[in-house]
């Protein structure tokens, strides 16, 4: 309701109800006052006054005429006479001494007059009272005092004439103003009277209108709650239901009918909560401090007839009524949501779930495919540096081909699992573009030449001497588009340009080819992962469809930007621009040489190499291969001799295993790092079976410079001597080669150690694996965790030295896994291990039985 | 008096007149008070007299009252007129009342009653000269209702009282 109408209506009726009161009261006085004005009227004696004092004069003149008809001789008359005067003389006392003949009686006009008139009578009646005969002797001198009298009569008579006229006049006037003043009050009266109909008639309109309004509000209001799909429900400061509509009735279970009037609490919150809602609602009367009202939407468990507890989503907002207060609750089941979202959440983290798997499975699978194949390209390359035909020269060739292929799908798939993991570290090093350009030019060399092209790299505008950034990566892309454009382009021409943006701080690279294009259409997919446009069969089959993935993943870490214009026929335009800062000098590119695929050449250099292997056959392989890169070096079995040997004895690099007794790897590392000896910056290379990116990086962080996978092969080590001291160790003439399964690890150790020694490994790895199979059994069967997990690594290395892959996974399982696979369930995972075994076993026998002879 | 000209009736009042005249010398023969009217309802009109023995021999009452005629509160005793006429039977119409000096007054018979109109014999426990507004004179108790203070009961308060008429109703 309006205030302000309020209030107006209140002063309104306030002034109504006071001007009438005055009317009224006015009314009643001027009432009462003409009244008492009429009432004196009616009392009023001036008629009979007005008649006596006429009187007077008319039985004045009854006795005179009775004196002129007494006859003086016989005395006839004479007693009508008496009588006459006795009237008079009643009349005359009567205006004498009469009440109401006050203002005649003491007029000084007629003063004198009366005084005759009585002293005519006093006089008159002594002699009447004397006998008749004095009256008679005395009638002469009566009649001569009537006559005499006479005027004063009449004097007597017209005064109170005049007198009483001028009363009735002075009352008639005063009745006048009485009746005029009721007049214009009863006017008065009237107007406010009207005037308050008029208000009330207008006030009845008004509440009419607002009735109405009101109504057609109150049906609006009805409607939207009762057609609302959630419960609304309105309850009192004691929390007794005041409206509870449709949507409540189905949500709840209870009718209107049973919830109004009741304490909502009681029937709708569940047993576990009514106490503290009870509390709240309390605390909320005292203090106003609420926990629910008002605060939003708030999720909470209530009470269905039947007695299920379900959730709904709830707001509380409190009304203020009066001196009341109401709250209004909105209530939603949520069952359903909730049921939903739950099951979205559990497909999700399933989908993860099964993304990660997949993801790992990936990984391992790539990992444990380089391992082969790393052992085979290394043992090709042993077997280029051995007198061979032409014929075997040529198959040599081809296998390193395939095998290089292989690798770089498999290095392929690795890097868009490590791009995505985000586990993929950028080198930020100073770098000279140009040279990058030029060795991504030089390492398609070859093929170009295969192909007719001139393959060339140009800078635009001024390139600076350095870049910072990550050229390893920087050169993987451009191979991958230089080798891409070459691919498509025949007898044409590939350009390398280079651009710096100072302005933008961004390095530019653009492969502009000459080759048949790119239709429009597949402009956008060319980026997208096995995705390969535009080729016969013979090209497709040396792609994964992975290179412009990894290249825009590797772009896209690296905060740059890549694309591709193309025109059929025309040729092709890819770029990538990223940002770099510009640098001075260049420290990468010089130092590493002219390219990775270099030619081979003799170590300019002998290190002084430190190995430092628990395991015999390890310790002898890598003995081996480092003689054959022309190296020294010398062994021992644990971290202890190393430090020991370490702090007097300087090295140029030390290899050293993790896992060994008495002291381990980490340690020792520790250990020389932080002593004083001649050791103390000597590169030291993790020697491990399991180099996942983190171990790597987790490894440097504990000390060691490096980190190199088992199997050890002859490239490998190289790459990671030359790395870290600046020094081609190793000899390896680049020839193809190869066939090879999960025996090539194998091959490759008998290069380095010849058919007899492997043999003899083989044999020992047998027999170990007997033995070691044996121990796990009995560990499985005393519930012996931690001596399972031991065995099971070990066993796990020694399978991977001699290239038993199956056996390696199946045993890692088991060391990663060692408590699951202890429980009843899984007791039977050891027999798959043993059955492998003897799988390998038999693998390994055929594979010494081709050897040949010692 | 003028609409009545019965000979008996002419008769009494000149008794009257003898009568009263003669009052002051206490002759014997007081003053007397003429009823006239159909007492027995046989069309024919009778006529009573009082005298003031009579009227004393009937039940008397008083009053005291001030009166707009007399200075300060007089006693007045005497026969009320509806005393008076019961005594003569019971009638309808009005009641004329004729005073000496020829005043004439109606009241209607239905306005008589105890309490009311006193034909008072006495003032003051005096009996009245015609001087005195004697012989007879009807009094109200004016002090004791406001409804005994208005003209038309004034007009009815006759003094000098000589005859009583009553007519029936026309």
């Amino acid at each position: 309701m309006d205030r302000a109408i309020e209030a107006k209506g209140v002063a309104l009726a306030a002034i109504l109800i006071l001007v009438v009161s005055i009317a009224v009261w006015e009314i009643l006085r001027y009432g009462t006052q003409v009244r008492n004005e009429i009432e004196g009227l009616a009392i009023a004696n001036s008629d009979s006054q007005q008649w006596s004092l006429a009187q007077l004069e008319v039985e004045f003149d009854q006795m005179r005429i009775a004196l002129l008809q007494v006859d003086d001789a016989t005395g006839a008359g004479l007693d009508a006479f008496v009588q006459r005067f006795d009237v008079f003389y009643s009349r005359v006392s009567t205006v004498t001494d009469g009440n109401t003949f006050g203002n005649v009686r003491t007029d000084e006009r007629i003063k004198d007059q009366l005084r005759n008139v009585t002293a005519f009578t006093q006089d008159t009646a002594r002699i009447v009272d004397a006998g008749d005969d004095v009256l008679r002797s005395e009638l002469d001198v009566i009649e001569m005092h009537i006559n005499a009298l006479a005027v004063d009569v009449r004097a007597i008579s017209l005064q109170g004439v005049r007198e009483f006229s001028e009363v009735a006049k002075a009352q008639r006037e005063r009745v006048y103003e009485s009746l005029l003043r009721l007049g214009v009050v009863a006017v008065v009266l009237v107007s406010a009277l009207s005037f308050g109909i008029f208000g009330l008639w207008w006030l009845w309109q008004f509440g009419a209108r607002q009735t109405r309004s009101l109504r057609s509000a109150k049906l609006r209001l009805e409607s939207v709650i009762n057609t609302a799909l959630d419960a609304v429900i309105v309850v009192d400061c004691e929390g007794r239901v005041l409206e509870y509509n449709p949507a409540a009735e189905r949500i709840f279970g209870f009718s209107a009918r049973e919830m109004c009037g009741n304490d909502f609490a009681e029937m709708i919150v569940p047993d576990h909560l009514r106490e503290g809602h009870h509390r709240g609602f309390r605390r909320y009367r005292e203090t106003g401090e609420a926990s629910l009202v008002g605060m939003g939407l708030v999720q909470m468990e209530a009470l269905r007839k039947s007695g299920e507890i379900f959730l709904v989503e709830m707001s509380i907002s409190s009304v203020q009524l009066g001196h009341k207060e109401v709250f209004v609750s909105y209530m939603r089941d949520i069952t359903d949501r909730v049921a939903a979202e739950q099951e979205l959440i559990s497909t999700r983290d399933k989908a993860m779930e099964s993304e990660r798997a997949k993801a790992a499975f990936v990984a391992v699978m790539s990992h444990e495919m380089r391992t082969p194949l790393n052992g085979l390209l290394g043992t090709l390359e042993n077997l280029k540096s051995t007198p061979l035909t032409d014929h075997q020269k040529r198959h040599v060739s081809t296998m390193e081909q395939s095998g290089a292929i292989l690798l770089g799908h498999v290095n392929d798939v690795l890097d868009v699992e490590k791009l995505e993991s985000g586990m993929f570290d950028f080198a930020h090093v100073p770098f000279s573009a140009l040279d990058l350009a030029q060795r991504a030019c030089d390492t398609i060399g070859a093929g170009a030449r295969e192909r007719g092209n001139q393959v060339t790299a140009v800078s635009e505008g001024d390139v600076p001497p350095a870049v910072i950034g990550d050229p390893n990566r920087i050169l993987q892309i451009l191979i991958n588009l230089v080798s891409n454009a070459n691919r498509f382009t025949t007898n044409g021409e590939v350009q390398v340009e280079v651009e710096y943006h100072r302005r933008d701080g961004e390095l530019e690279f653009r492969v502009v080819d000459t080759g048949v294009g790119i239709p429009e259409a597949d402009l956008e997919r060319v980026f997208d992962d096995f995705v390969t446009v535009g080729l016969d069969h013979a090209h497709r089959e040396s792609g994964t469809g992975l290179g412009l993935g990894i290249a825009r993943r590797l772009v896209r870490g690296m905060k740059g930007e890549i694309g591709v214009e193309s025109d059929v026929g025309e040729g092709s335009v890819f770029w990538f621009r990223i940002p770099a800062a510009a640098g001075e000098t260049a420290t990468w590119g010089h130092a590493v040489g002219p390219g990775l695929l270099r030619p081979a050449g003799q170590p300019a250099t002998s290190l002084r190499i430190l190995v430092v292997e628990d395991n015999a056959i390890n310790r002898e392989v890598l003995t081996e291969m480092l003689m054959t890169g022309g190296h020294s070096s010398r062994s021992v079995v644990n971290g202890q001799e190393a430090v020991e040997l370490t702090a007097h004895t300087p090295f140029d690099v030390i290899l050293m295993d993790l896992n060994m007794p008495v002291l381990d790897g980490r340690l020792a590392t520790r250990a020389i790092r932080s002593s004083l000896g001649p050791n103390r910056q000597t590169p030291i290379i993790a020697v491990t079976a399991n180099a996942s990116p983190r171990i790597a990086q987790e490894l440097r962080g504990e000390g060691f410079t490096d980190a190199i996978m088992k199997p050890i092969t002859l490239r490998r080590l190289a790459e990671v001597l030359t790395v870290h001291t600046g020094e081609r160790i190793v000899a390896t003439p680049s020839e193809p080669c190869v066939e090879g399964l999960d025996l090539s690890v194998l091959a490759e150790l008998c290069d380095i150690l010849g058919p007899e020694r492997v043999a003899h490994t083989c044999e020992q790895f047998m027999r170990e694996g007997h033995d070691q199979l044996a121990q796990l059994r009995e560990a499985r069967d005393a519930g012996d965790v931690a001596g399972y997990q031991q065995t099971a690594h070990k066993f796990a290395g020694a399978a991977a030295l001699v290239g038993a892959l199956e056996l390696r996974t199946s045993l890692q399982a088991h060391d990663a896994n060692a408590a699951l696979y202890l429980t009843p369930p899984y007791a039977a995972k050891l027999d798959q291990v043993a059955q492998v075994f003897a799988q390998t076993r038999s693998a390994i026998s055929r594979y010494l039985d081709r050897l040949p002879a010692a | 008096m003028k609409k009545i000209s019965f000979a008996c009736l002419a008769a009494f009042s000149l008794l009257a007149f003898t009568t009263v005249s003669g009052g002051a010398q206490a002759t014997g023969s007081g003053p007397v008070l003429s009823v006239v009217g159909d007492f027995d309802h046989d069309a024919t009109v009778d006529t009573a007299v009082f005298e003031r023995a009579d009227l004393d021999a009937m039940p008397n009452d008083s009053f005291e009252t001030t009166t707009i005629w007399t200075e300060g509160p007089q006693v007045f005793s005497g026969v009320y007129l509806d005393t008076l006429l019961s005594s003569l039977g019971t009638f309808d119409g009005t009641l004329q009342v004729v005073a000496i000096n020829d005043y004439m007054v109606s009241i209607p018979l239905t306005e008589i009653a105890a309490g009311g109109a006193l034909l008072a014999t006495r003032r003051n426990g005096d009996q009245m000269s015609v001087r005195d507004k004697g012989p007879f004179w009807i009094v109200y108790p004016y002090d004791a209702d406001d409804a005994f203070r208005n003209e038309v009961i004034y007009s009815r308060s006759v003094w000098q009282v000589k005859e009583l008429r009553i007519t029936p109703p026309e």
